[in-house]
């Protein structure tokens, strides 16, 4: 059997599969659906300062092979998060990783620290990228709020800490650069794309937030390419995230460059989705020889 | 009001064999799937989460949440109209083909306030393909004893569904069209106000509808007149169906001690059914 570890910075998974934030609740809806101490990491729905009610419905729309959100990061808030949710997910057997956005970099260097008060903590994941709040929570379109944001991050928290990457801007290297520059140990490459769509009857969008992100398997050759980009300009690990449904999915990212993926809205039509991506990774592996899954990370043939 | 009941927890993943499938009106199907376990817990009010693809394809991407008709031995019912690419794929399905199923999903309708030695008389509201989960509410109060009278409103006389099936459990049903082809011409809401003013308190009854928007939005209204409990089964676009994405919200009237934070709802795990006066209704 294939060694399926992967060291993401200072932290070393079981496997490489990690649940995309915001596809998986704060763990405790999924625990009746699969089996959450076989995930490599959990990454929870975001949390922020205060609480958030999100955007009006319609919030979500399906479009070829994938969907277009705008939930508008509701959530309970850091201080309910840490008396309702973190109490589950600490216990729940596997690291947790703790996806947080905020309006300002104070924000995030006020949630840094909050969470660097708690115990069993993997990691903290920086949403630099959200498309779906009205004042423009992407920090990832620009290097230098980029690099200033993560490293406000980097002085408030020991702990490991991730950048979650926007695919909506025209060079993501340079952002990836970036966010390395301010200090983060990690990349997760990327964020949905921001799409739209019509109801042509009524000629109007079919979400109340008129654009949306748009996720599953139509922006998998996207996110794969930007992953490759990033995994080439930057010297930290790379987190690959964008349409991944099955383990073939999963390991074009990870011959592409990455040390990891996440699986996203492939949980919405499959529960138990980043288990048999897990399972088939391990079956390609044993199959074609390899002795860890580091081997292929990388591995991409180009002549 | 008493708001426990089953969650997810209680649901299950499995492939369910088809094992009917019949055209019940026009672009109307009406489908039965061996689910043992889903039909052992399935209450009224709670839906199936149904993937219409095959598993190796990618699209249509997500699962369509369909009502609960009706359960029978091994065997849950569900009635669609075909309206996308979703429900066309699975009209074409055919029997001994397998469904990949979650259910069931969401929290039934409350009866709790049949509890008690006098039951309230009960009045079901349906609209076009809404009615399926009245259906089954209605063979539900049939087993406590109880008669509801069902009122349903359709665009012309063949999209009628589930006459049949309320009158197999003695259930008096009246019809409302749009065209008038059949039954009132007009609203199923006149229907509603002539019937709540001929109970001698009109306060003492229960609403259940499900139908369109604009249908419960007025069906909520002619309650509130008159003060009549009211539970309505909500429709949104639904991705995953078990809580986790935060998609298919509905807005509720602010409450007291709760934040903003509180303002949505998913209709997933704490509807489908919502009681009508906690809604903000038109905040859609």
């Amino acid at each position: 059997m294939a060694d399926l570890e992967t060291q993401i910075g200072p932290l070393r998974l079981r496997n490489p599969v990690l649940t995309a934030s915001g596809t998986f609740g704060y763990g405790d809806e999924m625990a009746p659906w699969l089996d959450l101490t076989r995930l490599g990491a959990l990454v929870c729905k975001t949390v922020t300062r205060a609480p958030r009610a999100g955007n009006a419905p319609p919030r979500t729309c399906e479009t070829s092979s994938g969907m277009l959100n705008a939930i508008g990061l509701q959530n309970v808030g850091i201080e309910a998060f840490r008396r309702d949710k973190l109490p589950f997910l600490r216990d729940c057997g596997t690291p947790l990783i703790v996806n947080i956005a905020g309006e300002t970099v104070e924000d995030f260097a006020f949630l840094c620290r909050a969470l660097s008060e708690e115990s069993g903590i993997a990691g903290i994941e920086l949403n630099i990228s959200c498309p779906n709040v009205a004042h423009g929570l992407d920090f990832a379109t620009d290097p230098h709020l980029t690099e200033d944001v993560v490293a406000h991050a980097r002085r408030a928290t020991s702990l490991p800490l991730f950048a979650k990457l926007s695919p909506n801007v025209s060079d993501i290297t340079l952002v990836a650069r970036a966010a390395q520059n301010g200090g983060t140990d990690a990349l997760c490459v990327a964020n949905t794309f921001v799409g739209l769509a019509i109801d042509v009857k009524a000629r109007r969008p079919r979400l109340s937030n008129v654009t949306g992100g748009l996720s599953g398997p139509a922006i998998k050759p996207l996110a794969l390419r930007a992953v490759w980009k990033c995994a080439n300009a930057v010297s930290i690990p790379v987190i690959g995230v964008g349409g991944i449904v099955t383990p073939h999915d999963a390991l074009e990212f990870l011959i592409a460059g990455a040390r990891a993926v996440q699986i996203g809205s492939a949980t919405f039509a499959q529960p138990r989705a980043a288990l048999s991506v897990i399972e088939g990774i391990e079956t390609y592996l044993d199959e074609n020889g390899f002795q860890s899954v580091g081997e292929i990370v990388g591995s991409l043939k180009i002549e | 009001m008493n708001l426990t009941g089953p969650t997810s927890q209680t649901a299950i993943s499995m492939l369910a064999p088809l094992v009917a499938i019949k055209t019940v009106a026009p672009l109307h199907f009406q489908m039965s799937l061996l689910a043992p376990v889903i039909a052992s817990r399935a209450l009224a009010g709670q839906f199936v989460h149904v993937l219409p693809r095959n598993a190796g394809a990618s699209d249509p991407f997500l699962r369509r949440a369909f009502s609960i008709m009706a359960t029978r031995g091994d065997e849950i019912d569900i009635l669609f109209r075909v309206e996308g690419r979703g429900t066309r794929q699975l009209s074409m399905l055919r029997v001994g083909d397998n469904l990949d199923v979650l259910g069931p999903l969401g929290r039934p309708f409350d009866l709790s306030l049949f509890h008690v030695k006098h039951p309230l008389p009960a009045i079901l509201v349906g609209g076009g393909v809404g009615v399926p989960p009245l259906v089954f509410l209605a063979q539900t109060l049939h087993a406590r004893r109880i008669t509801p009278l069902t009122l349903i409103g359709a665009r012309t006389a063949s999209d009628v569904v589930g006459e049949g099936e309320f009158s197999a459990v003695g259930v008096e049903t009246r019809l409302a069209t749009d065209d008038g082809s059949v039954g009132h011409h007009g609203r199923v809401t006149h229907l509603l106000e002539q019937a709540m003013g001929k109970l001698p308190d009109g306060s003492r009854a229960v609403i259940y509808a499900c139908g369109p928007y604009p249908m419960l939005q007025a069906v909520a209204t002619v309650a509130a007149r008159y003060g009549a409990p009211c539970q309505v089964s909500l429709e949104e676009n639904m991705p995953c169906g078990i809580g986790v994405c935060n998609g298919c919200v509905v807005a509720m009237k602010p409450k007291q001690n709760e934040g903003d934070y509180g303002r949505y709802r998913r209709i997933c795990l704490e509807g489908p059914a919502l009681w009508a006066h906690e809604i903000e209704w038109g905040k859609r």
